[in-house]
């Protein structure tokens, strides 16, 4: 990398930083298992050759450490797999405490400081989840997002898969983001007076919550009205409205049907 | 995750079929709700407690775990169901009662690929908000 940055190389803001990659992505001299104890042949067989995204990050310059440990065929947000092993979520070193999932790995490899950022998927929370009980940021990517395509990944859903990034900082997220898709250049951060902020009022999102989790979230709103933003209260429409229990299991079964007959051709 | 893949052999074609149409029409009366509220970003908790105990989660029960699994994804399928970008943000260290505490994240949701506006609206509210210290495993 320095030798290719001397040589007036320069493959942007990405070049050179070592990163981790959700193991239910194909990259190319890797073994894939997507958290199961399936055959990487078989797996590559149906998943197909490594994807735009992978890709990509290669094209910017990242340095692939390796892959990180995610929840068996990504179906499952605790982060425990009995197949290859749960790791531990390092923001408690006294009590082994679940790192979340699905993208279990992704998440404790950057909040570790093992990886400048690393790869998940989401279909229910599978960035997010990790994300918010390891304690860095992600984001779950629109579907179709330019960049962030699903080509040369496990799928769970055809109907909600979807890719992002993690790392530690907000800033982080956002030049990853920006590096991968178009524009190259991140968004202007805005003032925080000019900032408008919803809080969802829908009551089952704040249902059951550890007052813990209820006082830093609430302090962070209090905290953004000092700063001069607005927020004001919207009710989320639709919440619950979904029937994810008909569609994840169905896709899951078309995709992985056809893994499975491949094992009898 | 066996068991709840295997639910999928006996769904009907036609409640899959309505279901991925039913999601298209939540996704669409969302983009119009939120392009109505005008907000950067809207908040509210990612996961509704902290990382549980391995040990405890290992030896629970098939419904325990279901349980576990439904509050844990709760508050983030909205996200996916409504076909919309959304981030989740530390802010554990905001809680001044509880200091050094476990991790909590906030998430916030923007409109459909906003993506990138939305990550600046996230730099905005961090920000304002701080960073949490980073933890220091004894490893």
């Amino acid at each position: 990398v320095d030798a290719r940055l001397a040589a007036g190389d320069d493959l942007g803001p990405l070049m050179g930083v070592p990163i981790g990659v959700k193991d239910l992505c194909e990259v190319e001299g890797m073994p894939l298992t997507a958290g199961s104890a399936l055959d990487a042949d078989v797996l590559h067989s149906i998943v197909g050759a490594e994807g735009s995204l992978v890709s990509a990050l290669k094209a910017a310059g990242c340095v692939i450490l390796g892959k990180t440990k995610t929840t068996e065929w990504a179906f499952s947000p605790t982060g425990i797999n009995r197949t290859k092993g749960t790791p531990m979520n390092p923001a408690d070193a006294a009590v082994s405490r679940l790192p979340g999932g699905s993208s279990a790995g992704s998440a404790v490899a950057t909040a570790a400081g093992l990886a400048a950022f690393a790869i998940g998927s989401d279909t229910g929370g599978s960035v997010r989840v990790p994300s918010a009980l390891c304690g860095v940021v992600g984001i779950k990517t629109t579907i179709g997002l330019p960049g962030w395509g699903t080509d040369g990944v496990f799928q769970l859903s055809s109907t909600f898969d979807t890719m992002g990034p993690l790392a530690k900082s907000a800033a982080d997220v956002a030049l990853v983001l920006s590096a991968l898709g178009e524009p190259t250049q991140p968004a202007p951060v805005p003032e925080p007076t000019s900032l408008r902020i919803g809080r969802a009022t829908n009551a089952v999102l704040w249902e059951g919550c550890d007052e813990h989790v209820l006082r830093s979230v609430e302090r962070a709103l209090e905290l953004l009205k000092a700063a001069g933003a607005t927020v004001v209260d919207v009710e989320l429409p639709c919440v619950g409205e979904v029937d994810r229990a008909a569609i994840l299991p169905t896709e899951l079964l078309d995709f992985i049907g056809e893994l499975l007959e491949s094992f009898y051709v | 995750v066996a068991g709840r893949t295997a639910t999928g052999l006996t769904m009907p074609r036609e409640r899959y079929e309505a279901a991925v149409a039913g999601q298209l029409e939540v996704a669409a009366v969302a983009a119009k709700a939120l392009a109505e509220f005008g907000c950067d970003a809207i908040a509210f908790p990612t996961v509704p407690v902290v990382a549980p105990e391995t040990e405890v989660a290992m030896s629970a029960s098939a419904e325990e775990d279901l349980a576990l699994v439904g509050l844990l994804l709760r508050n983030n399928v909205v996200g996916n169901d409504l076909g919309v970008c959304a981030a989740s943000l530390p802010v554990q260290h905001l809680d001044m009662e509880a200091p050094g505490a476990l991790p909590v994240g906030l998430q916030l949701m923007g409109a459909a690929l906003t993506d990138e506006v939305l990550m600046a609206a996230v730099c905005a509210v961090e920000g304002v908000v701080g960073q949490p210290t980073t933890p220091s495993p004894s490893l």
